[in-house]
Formats: structure tokens, C-alpha cells, sequence
């Protein structure tokens, strides 16, 4: 993949009327690819790398011991009054997490075009 | 000893007493020797005394002096010898001669402090007194008074015995159990505060790992975006980003506040509302759709089938898009063919597998684990279809189904999804009857729902035929070339036969879509009983409420009486034959106004999939309508009766009226 195809995949995720930023970054929390500014990517990046390695080892620790199939975070959403945070991790090499940050008051205008 | 003690003390005292009378008759002559002084120095004497009585008390006072004088020198050399009788045997308590030597607080001339051999050193000079009476040789001399306490003597008694000891371990005591938990306590501390600080250090190096693999440059950042797994991560995590961008409801909604009122909807008035429109400005532009179809495993999921793009000649001729009602902005696959896809349906036993037929006649395989490259393919030779595949179904159950295809030279061939290299049989349809040539050009089949031999085919002449796939008794295998299903004047493009709904079967009937603008039903013929002559069948009606060719034609598989079609003028119409037979119940513009390729019901006849010639597939939702009442069997039972009735009189007539002409013209 080159990069403008990741610019390719990213646009409908950044197009959106309610998308405020999108981050896609490595593990470590260095950054791949953002649509917002710098001071907010490193803080965002840095917290979120961490709050997600957290979250992971916490759905692995409270699966039970002997489950045939190890769980695994698949998919994280933050609501918070400001913003709706969402974390895709990687979930095969898990090296990787897309961020989007959403703005959480949708109006019914979105609904209405659609439904 | 005691006593001998006292005894000391005793004259120890009278030696004090006598010391401090001659002291005080010192005094006293010095008084004599200094007359004027005599009644201030002295507090015994009285000031007012005779000389005489002055001289005799001195007589005295000498004749006493003399005596004590004497005392003293006796005393002196006992003290004197003191030391040497310590050793003495009267002396043999050991403890006494320590006792005594520290008992007696011993003057010490200051230049000779360590001549303590001789305890009194004044005394010497004390026989001298006497003889210089009356010049006091006073010397001035400081001393040092060392009080050393006595040492405590210790005494056992028989009863006084050592405290017992025992051997062998010892039961620990309170205190030292005490101690052994707070040392171990602290050992324990110890080692958590070491672990602690071994993370932290730990933690600290990797912030510093993370600190330092921070910033990456261009050519790291285009590595990573150039791995097979970021790619795949990428496209997996944007879909389930905008899936759940597209969920419209708001989970937070919370109700008890006060909401805005909503002026009421417009949409829920007319009876079909758009879902959503599906549109990749990739994949779809410059193609128009050909086919689509949803899945009967996912109800969310539709494919579509598009033909070639001209605009781009790099990107494969035919493609597959499989769409997803939550996920609008791209498709969730993307599969290719060398060949525009003419039409396409998933695999009814196998919810990953999806069909395509293709205009070189090719039948694909693709696998939705799979890439985006067919898994499987027919081999362009002359054992399959050399010629486009528009229509293809599949037939039979879970364990014994087929895929029967066929192309517009009248080849009609079966296969088997996992052997896609040779089809299991093959059935050319021929018609001897034919004006030029003998082909059967086939645009449509379709199959009677639970039939699996005998089928029907719309052709491009505008004839339907029945054709059965192999032989049976009676009829042999091939088209039946007497029963002509004849009305319409064009191509047909979509047959369908009514799917078991409802109490009546109506699996006789089946629809009709035509190039001529119309829609028509028939009523199929039973195949037990073939013809053996030209026989012509009408159809039982036809819906003409369409300006152009009408492209498709599907019914819904909830509804009894409901069908819905789709024309060039990019009109939508849905028709109830229980509520009118003459114009659709609703009919919609779609899009833009460009002509709609094909129509699909999803499972619950809920929502209708509409592809157009631009490229778009729009999703509706028909709400109300599906949901069939419990008489609607029985009404369409009754319309139909009557259809048929109508026709057969109509035939009559139209037989009349043809020889009130032609006899006419006679």
C-alpha cells in the first residue's frame, strides 16, 4: 500500500460530518498518519497507546483461565460529553491502532438522509 | 570488725573535738599576744576579764596543750603505722582494709598528691605547734577532697542459686516472636519496595524506548505503511470504525430530558423510503450495475455485479462489490473478474461463497476469506459457455445442489460449486421450428420453487419456453418445442416464478419482464402432459404502467401479491395484484433518472436492492407493505381464477374477431 492509498482508505472515515480527527499509530504510540494538530496527536497518541495496552492486558486478565480461545480487545469506545473516542486495535499482529475522535451530538438530519 | 569500726570512729570523733579545741585556744593566744583584739576575736572570753585570771587560764591552757600534744604524738605514730599493720594478722579481713583506707576522707597536700602512704601529711608539723605558739606558721595550701563511694559488697546465701537453664531449643518468647515477624516484615517490605523500584525502572526504560521510537521519520513511515500487515489492518479497523460511524442511533440518547418535536416525518407517508445508496467513487463510477443480490446468511450484506469501466483500462473489466447496510462509504470486498459480471448470487449453501457469470462466459468463484481474485473459474473452452452468461440459478438442496447456468448461444450447463473445471452436464437448446437459425438465445431461466429439471427461458426473440434438463418419461431432455409462451414483442429480461408464500401455492405462476415496456404474468403449463402440437399460451395479464423497457422483474417473497419492477426511466414500481391490477401501488423516481439494471428482495421482503446504470445500488425499505394480511392468499386465489377466465374468453374473442376479419377480407 502506498500512502496515497492510505489517504484513499482513510477519506470516507474523514469526510465524515461528525469525525474531528482521524490517528493511526503504532503500539508504541508513533504516529502513522493524523488529521489533527501536533500537540493534540502527541497527547492523544501517547495517553491512548497506554490506556489501550491497559485495556488489553485487563480483557486478558479477566478471561476465565481455562477458556479454550483467549479473548482479545477487539474494539473500543469512549463517551465522554465532549467527544466519542474510538479505538480500532490490530487484532492479528497487534501492532497498530486507528483513532477516531468523533463528535457525539448527532442531530437527527443524519438519520433523516439515511432512514 | 563492727566494732572495731566503732571504735575508729570514736576517736576519729574525739581527734576532731581535740583538733578543734586547740584551734580554738590558737585563737585564744593570739588574742593574749594582741590585747586590743581580744574582745572581737574571741566569742568564749569575756571582754571584760582580769589580766590574773588571763594568766592562770594560760597556765592551764599549757599544762592542757601539753597533755593533748602528747595525745596527739601517741596518736600520730599509731596512724603513722596504720599501713604497715594492714598486713597485720588482727587485719585479715581483706574487704576492712579497703573499707578503712576509703572510709577516712585523706588530705592531700596538693604538690604531694600521690603520696597517699601518708594520710594526715599536716600532721608532722602538728609536734612543731608548741614551739612556735605564738608565730602560727600558716602556709596556705589547697585541697582536694575525693570522695570515692564505697564499692557494694556482694554476699550470697545458700539460697541464692543461678537461674536455671535448660538445654535444647528454647520456646521462643513474645518478644522475640515479635521481633522475628517485624524482621521478616521488613525483609518483605524490603523486597517490595526493590520490585517496585525494579519496575519503575523498568517502566522509565520503556517510556525511554517509547520516547526515542517516537518521531519517525519519512522512510520508517513509509515502511510501515508499504507491510502486508498494516495494509491489512488498515483496511480491517477503518470498516469497523465506519460501521459504527453509521450507527445512527445515540446510545447516551437520554429521554427524560426535554426533546426537541419533531415535525412529523414526510417519508413515513409515502409508503417506500430510501435506506441508503451505495456508491465507491473508485468502483463504481463509469460501471453500471448488472446484477445484485443479497445474502441470505447476513441480511446486512448485498452484492453487486458491475460490468467494465471504459474509462479505466488498468483496473479489471468486471467487479463484485459486496456492500454492507452499515458501511456505506466503501464496500466491505471488492472482487475481480477479466470479464464484465453479468450476473451474480451468493452460493444459498454456502453464505462465503459468491457466483459471477461473465460475459466471455466464464462462471467465477470467489471466497470472502479469500483475496480478491476468483478462487475458482471455468475454463473458456468449449465444454462450458463461449458465449455471456445473463442468467444463472441455483437448484436443489444442501446436499445435492447445482449451479445451472446459461448463455445466450442456448447452452444450458450444470456444475458442481467445487469443480468448476468441467461442467456435470450440458444441454444445448434447440428449436427446429426456428425462423433462421435453430438457437434458442437465451436472456432469462428460471425454475419453479422445489423444481430442479424442468425450467422456463425468456429468449431474445420474446418467447418463453419450458425446457426440461434431462430426460423423463415423456418428455425428453431439452426445450419443449410445442408450448410457446408467446406475448411479448422483445427481449425478455426477467423471469421469476412466484416462491412458496402463503396457505395457496401458487408455484405455477411466474413473471415476465420485457424490453416491449410491459410486465407479464403466465401460468405455467404442467409438464406432465406436453403437447404434441403448436400450442400457443397467452399470459394472464399484462401490466403495462411503464414508459421504457422494463429490466426487471422480482416477487416478493414475503407477499403473496406483491411484485416489483424496475424500468429504464429509473422508475421503481411495486404492484399488488389484490389491490390493482392496472397500476402499481407505488412508484418511485430512483436516483437520478438513469434507467435500473435489476432489483432484489432481501429475505424478509423487507427491503429491495435496486442496481442502476450508474453505478449506484439503492437500498428501500417498503415498511408496511411487506407484511402480508392473513387473507391476501385467498383474494390472489380469486384474482387469479378470474385472470384466467378472462384470458380464456379473451382468447375467444380474439379468435372471433380474427375470423370475422379474415372472413372479411375473404
Amino acid at each position: 500500500m502506498a500512502s496515497l492509498e492510505l489517504e484513499e482508505i482513510l477519506k470516507p472515515l474523514i469526510a465524515n460530518p461528525h469525525v474531528l480527527g482521524v490517528l493511526v499509530a503504532n503500539k508504541e504510540g508513533s504516529v502513522i498518519k493524523t488529521t489533527l494538530d501536533a500537540v493534540i496527536t502527541k497527547l492523544y497518541a501517547d495517553k491512548l497507546t497506554k490506556y489501550l495496552e491497559m485495556t488489553q492486558k485487563m480483557i486478558q486478565e479477566i478471561d476465565e483461565p481455562d477458556a479454550p480461545q483467549k479473548n482479545e480487545l477487539t474494539f473500543l469506545r469512549i463517551r465522554s460529553k465532549k467527544h466519542e473516542i474510538m479505538i480500532s486495535p490490530d487484532v492479528t499482529e497487534h501492532k497498530y491502532m486507528l483513532m477516531v475522535l468523533q463528535n457525539p451530538e448527532r442531530k437527527t438530519e443524519s438519520g433523516k438522509d439515511r432512514i | 570488725m563492727e566494732r572495731r569500726k566503732e571504735e575508729l570512729e570514736k576517736k576519729r570523733q574525739k581527734l576532731a573535738e581535740l583538733r578543734r579545741a586547740r584551734e580554738e585556744r590558737i585563737v585564744a593566744t593570739t588574742k593574749v599576744q594582741q590585747p586590743p583584739l581580744i574582745p572581737l576575736s574571741n566569742n568564749n572570753t569575756t571582754a571584760g576579764q582580769a589580766p590574773t585570771a588571763e594568766r592562770s587560764r594560760r597556765n592551764d591552757r599549757n599544762e592542757v596543750d601539753e597533755l593533748v600534744n602528747s595525745l596527739l604524738n601517741k596518736n600520730d605514730k599509731e596512724k603513722s603505722e596504720t599501713p604497715v599493720t594492714n598486713t597485720s594478722p588482727g587485719d585479715s579481713d581483706n574487704g576492712s582494709d579497703k573499707g578503712g583506707s576509703s572510709y577516712a576522707p585523706s588530705y592531700v597536700q596538693k604538690p604531694v598528691l600521690g603520696q597517699l602512704s601518708s594520710p594526715v601529711s599536716s600532721m608532722p608539723q602538728s609536734p612543731a605547734i608548741p614551739s612556735a605558739r605564738f608565730i602560727p606558721d600558716f602556709t596556705h595550701f589547697e585541697t582536694i577532697i575525693l570522695d570515692i563511694a564505697p564499692k557494694e559488697k556482694v554476699f550470697y546465701g545458700k539460697e541464692v542459686q543461678t537461674t536455671a537453664t535448660s538445654f535444647g531449643p528454647q520456646p521462643p518468647s513474645e518478644n522475640e516472636i515479635y521481633e522475628k515477624v517485624k524482621a521478616e516484615f521488613e525483609a518483605e517490605e524490603k523486597a517490595r519496595k526493590e520490585e517496585e523500584e525494579k519496575k519503575r525502572k523498568e517502566e522509565l526504560d520503556k517510556q525511554k524506548k517509547v520516547q526515542l521510537a517516537k518521531d519517525l521519520n519519512d522512510k520508517e513511515r513509509d515502511k510501515i505503511i508499504h507491510s502486508v500487515e498494516f495494509t491489512k489492518f488498515i483496511d480491517y479497523s477503518t470498516k469497523v470504525a465506519l460501521r459504527a460511524l453509521n450507527e445512527t442511533y445515540d446510545i447516551i440518547t437520554n429521554y427524560s430530558e426535554s426533546a426537541d418535536l419533531d415535525s412529523g416525518d414526510e417519508d413515513s407517508l409515502s409508503r417506500v423510503k430510501l435506506v441508503c445508496t451505495f456508491f465507491d467513487d473508485k468502483w463504481s463510477k463509469n460501471r453500471s450495475v448488472t446484477d445484485v443480490c443479497w445474502s441470505r446468511k447476513c441480511p446486512e450484506l448485498s452484492i453487486a455485479s458491475y460490468n467494465k469501466n471504459p474509462m479505466s483500462m488498468n483496473e479489471p473489466d468486471g467487479i463484485v462489490l459486496v456492500w454492507n447496510i452499515h458501511l456505506l462509504e466503501r464496500p466491505e470486498f471488492v472482487f475481480h473478474s477479466q470479464s464484465d459480471v453479468l450476473t451474480t448470487t451468493y452460493s444459498n449453501f454456502n453464505p462465503n461463497l459468491i457466483i459471477g457469470g461473465t460475459y466471455s462466459g466464464q462462471i467465477v468463484l470467489w471466497d470472502t476469506r479469500a483475496k480478491s481474485l476468483p478462487v475458482l473459474k471455468t475454463p473458456l473452452s468449449s465444454a462450458g459457455h463461449t458465449h455471456p452468461v445473463y442468467s444463472m440459478q441455483m437448484v436443489g438442496t444442501q446436499n445435492a445442489h447445482n449451479l445451472v447456468s446459461a448463455s445466450t448461444d442456448g447452452l444450458i450447463c450444470s456444475w458442481q460449486l467445487d469443480m468448476l473445471a468441467q461442467p456435470q452436464e450440458t444441454l444445448e437448446l434447440v428449436h427446429p421450428t426456428h425462423a433462421k437459425t435453430d438457437e434458442v438465445s437465451v436472456t432469462a431461466l428460471g425454475f419453479p420453487d422445489n423444481e430442479t429439471t424442468a425450467f422456463w427461458v425468456g429468449t431474445e426473440e420474446g418467447d418463453v419456453y419450458q425446457a426440461n434438463r434431462f430426460d423423463r418419461a415423456g418428455s425428453k431432455a431439452g426445450i419443449n418445442q410445442y408450448d410457446y409462451y408467446r406475448g411479448h414483442w422483445g427481449p425478455v429480461t426477467g423471469l421469476q416464478f412466484h416462491p412458496l408464500v402463503g396457505q395457496v401455492d401458487f408455484s405455477d405462476l411466474f413473471l415476465t419482464s420485457s424490453v416491449d415496456w410491459t410486465v407479464k404474468l403466465w401460468r405455467s403449463k404442467s409438464i406432465s402432459k406436453p403437447a404434441n402440437a403448436k400450442n400457443i399460451i397467452s399470459s394472464l395479464h399484462s401490466f403495462e404502467g411503464a414508459d421504457d423497457y422494463v429490466y426487471d422483474v422480482k416477487w416478493s417473497p414475503n407477499h403473496p401479491a406483491l411484485f416489483a419492477s424496475v424500468d429504464g426511466t429509473g422508475k421503481f414500481a411495486l404492484w399488488n395484484l389484490n389491490s390493482d391490477t392496472e397500476i402499481p401501488v407505488v412508484s418511485t423516481q430512483v436516483g437520478g433518472g438513469r434507467a435500473l439494471n435489476k432489483l432484489n428482495w432481501d429475505k424478509d421482503g423487507r427491503r429491495v436492492a435496486i442496481g442502476a446504470s450508474d453505478g449506484r445500488v439503492h437500498v428501500y425499505d417498503i415498511g408496511e407493505m411487506s407484511h402480508p394480511r392473513p387473507d391476501e392468499s385467498a383474494t390472489l386465489q380469486k384474482i387469479i381464477s378470474e385472470m384466467i377466465s378472462n384470458t380464456e374468453s379473451d382468447t375467444g374473442r380474439y379468435a372471433a374477431i380474427s375470423h370475422f376479419y379474415l372472413d372479411k377480407s375473404a
